[in-house]
């Protein structure tokens, strides 16, 4: 602590100060009201350790101080398909194309849960974390991919009930099992580039946050989760590849139980639309990125 | 040896465009036709006004300026949380800041939890905070406590950690906000021995604090942002005197009167009566020292003076210290003691003096605050009517302060006896 502070001070004038930068390998950063995309991915991967933290520290404290722990996970969707298979698969007796409503609802709920965790938890990830990003610095997207971690890792437990549920039912899987791989990669894309789309939105006009919940709840019946897409009268079908999702999830389910597609276009487009959203998303949320902070 | 200029901001200005109260809004225009809705009104508030410096290897740059001078932008503006509107910012190297303690902590999870999140957080590897983490544990020194959640942490261990993984970062460049206000004395001095490392390592520091004592004892250079704008920068020493004497803004610095009539007021009843000035006496000589700065224990006496625009009933005067923490050490009322000599009634403009004969201030900067009041109606108020420095005295028997705890440090008589109580 008994520093000699006039040495300290005398030392700013006594060296030489050069301008030059020697290619010593130092990075260089500079900062100005227009960044570049350059830079944008530059930073993806300088601060990668910084989505690693805010993922982990997403999953770590999701299920603490909950005596079921990570129990939930599997709880959730085990209700989910229950109270579907009671009410859709037995009183409504919605057609499920051949395969026991539990494997058919939970198929469809497994990618839909994906989609709407991702969503919910992304489009408030910037507003959540207000006290971070006012704070510190690290491509903001990555609060939107870190939110959808925990989504991801539901996803995970939730397979592997569906594993238990098929090999009890005796469903094998078939060759189509390649193309829940596309699918499922046209379901991250699109939620991803839906919740960036929305986060970004939401740090201006918090109206996204108070509609999102209740268009979720629309979502999942204006979605073949839980019924068949020819469960739709045909003249309204085309209406359908205006949501993706309903050809993915379609895509899906035809991948694990090796059911035929009713309209294998549909799948296409919904993986294009998907494409387009991320590309969309991930633009606009970079736009309002730099100023973020200000609106908030 | 050469020295690179490790950080240069050139001409770096920020403006955000606010919207003015009744601004309109969307539904507005739901209601009406767009034509009839007025355009949005928005106003532009200038931060940061042309701010160029430069910064070498190893320097540490404080930044001081009142409340409200744009050292937080500023410090924003470099860490990159926000962007300049206009002007640019070169940094050689990583950079870290620390603009508040325990950013990204999460109460659930343990300290050493926090520790990997909040160190890769701050730009490290898991690798990076494996090699420092025992390093980390022991400057915190927060024990067998590192195994349990930080939510059952005191306030100060949680600091004391956050600043410990902050401090073990190995950046170039180190921009610190007011984070050491918050920790006890020790951990405090702790903290300023870890900067003071961190610029012998050839690392660049930028500091932003009221805490003048904390700014000599670190910094090599000190920039004075007033209103947005450089006003000045050079030697610590000469710029701090200018800034402190800049504290009495109207008159001078060489007049102890501080006029009111243009300062900011945060509360105010309009129409009934104003503050008008203030002023600062020294009690005893000494008269080559600087108004509106004291050695510890030194007496003072203010007075402040008011205009009413007719009599009031109850008259209270008020006058109130808060340091540089922004808590409130000490107020005191006209009303209070019994003693106190009382206005006459009738008169509307007058003055009341207070003599502070026991000023229990540890040392520091104050702002002093000013009020009048109508019983409980609050006529005027000033909550940065002037700046008070209370110097530290190191000559014989003054008080051991380091040891001492507390916002104020009071001198009371003790006597000993030979028998023990028991």
């Amino acid at each position: 602590m008994t520093t000699d502070v006039s040495a300290e001070r005398g030392a700013d004038v006594a060296p030489r100060v050069t301008d030059e930068r020697p290619d010593d390998g130092v990075p260089v950063i500079v900062i100005d009201g227009k960044p570049s995309w350059r830079r944008w991915f530059a930073d993806l991967y300088v601060y990668r350790g910084a989505l690693q933290s805010l993922a982990w520290r997403n999953i770590r404290s999701r299920y603490k101080q909950a005596a079921l722990g990570m129990t939930w996970a599997v709880l959730q969707p085990a209700v989910q398909v229950l109270v579907f298979t009671v009410l859709f698969g037995r009183m409504v007796k919605v057609p499920s194309g051949g395969v026991p409503y539990p494997v058919f609802a939970l198929v469809g709920l497994l990618a839909w849960n994906l989609f709407n965790k991702i969503v919910s938890d992304g489009a408030v990830s910037l507003v959540a974390n207000q006290a971070i990003i006012t704070k510190l610095f690290f491509p903001r997207i990555y609060l939107v991919l870190a939110a959808g971690a925990s989504a991801l890792l539901d996803a995970l437990v939730t397979t592997v009930l569906l594993v238990i549920l098929l090999s009890v039912y005796h469903i094998a899987p078939t060759a189509r099992l390649w193309l829940a791989l596309p699918v499922l990669l046209g379901v991250l894309l699109f939620s991803f580039g839906f919740a960036a789309l929305l986060a970004a939105i939401n740090a201006r006009w918090r109206d996204v946050q108070h509609t999102i919940p209740f268009m979720l709840q629309i979502g999942l019946f204006a979605t073949p989760v839980i019924y068949q897409n020819s469960f739709v009268p045909a003249r309204w079908r085309w209406l359908m590849a205006l949501n993706p999702l309903a050809g993915l999830i379609e895509g899906f389910r035809s991948a694990v139980l090796g059911i035929p597609i009713s309209t294998p276009w549909l799948v296409q487009v919904s993986l294009v639309i998907s494409a387009v959203m991320t590309i969309v998303g991930v633009w606009l949320f970079r736009r309002s990125e730099a100023n973020i902070v200000d609106l908030v | 040896m050469t020295r690179h200029v490790s950080v240069r901001v050139e001409q770096v200005s920020k403006t955000y465009r606010i919207p003015r109260p009744n601004a309109p809004r969307i539904s507005d225009y739901v209601r009406r036709p767009a034509w009839a809705v007025r355009a949005p009104k928005s106003q532009v508030v200038t931060a940061l006004r042309d701010v160029s410096f430069e910064l070498h290897d190893g320097e540490v740059l404080g930044i001081i300026g009142r409340n409200g001078a744009g050292k937080s932008t500023l410090l924003k503006v470099l860490s990159r949380i926000t962007s300049p509107t206009t002007g640019r910012v070169t940094m050689r190297g990583h950079v870290a800041s620390l603009l508040e303690v325990g950013t990204g902590f999460h109460p659930e999870l343990t300290g050493r939890e926090n520790i990997y999140l909040n160190g890769m957080l701050l730009g490290m590897s898991s690798q990076q905070v494996t090699r420092v983490f025992d390093a980390i544990c022991e400057f915190a020194s927060v024990g067998d406590y590192i195994n349990v959640p930080i939510k059952r942490y005191s306030s100060g261990m949680q600091l004391r950690l956050a600043f410990s993984v902050a401090a073990h970062l190995h950046a170039d460049t180190m921009i610190v906000d007011e984070v050491l206000a918050v920790g006890d004395a020790e951990f405090q001095r702790k903290c300023l021995g870890a900067m003071r490392d961190v610029s012998r390592d050839g690392r660049t520091t930028l500091f932003v604090s009221h805490n003048m004592s904390a700014i000599e004892a670190l910094c090599s250079r000190v920039i004075w942002l007033d209103r947005g704008a450089v006003k000045e920068s050079g030697a610590t020493d000469r710029v701090i005197r200018s800034y402190l004497a800049s504290a009495v803004p109207h008159e001078g610095a060489a007049n102890e009167l501080v006029s009111l009539r243009g300062a900011v007021r945060t509360a105010r009843t309009i129409g009934l009566g104003e503050l008008s000035a203030i002023r600062f006496t020294r009690r005893e000589g000494a008269a080559d020292r600087p108004p509106w700065r004291v050695a510890f224990g030194e007496a003072f006496q203010l007075s402040i003076g008011f205009k009413l625009n007719r009599p009031v009933p109850d008259l209270i005067v008020a006058t109130g210290f808060r340091n540089d923490r922004g808590e409130d050490v000490l107020t005191s009322h006209s009303c209070d003691a019994a003693d106190s000599v009382q206005r006459t009634h009738g008169s509307t403009t007058g003055a009341a003096t207070v003599d502070v004969r026991q000023p229990w201030l540890r040392p520091g900067t104050y702002y002093v605050e000013a009020a009048l009041l109508s019983g409980s109606q609050l006529l005027d108020y000033v909550s940065e009517a002037a700046t008070l420095v209370v110097d530290e005295q190191r000559s014989d028997g003054a008080p051991r302060l380091e040891l001492k705890k507390g916002s104020t440090s009071p001198i009371w008589s003790w006597q000993f006896a030979d028998e023990p109580l028991c």
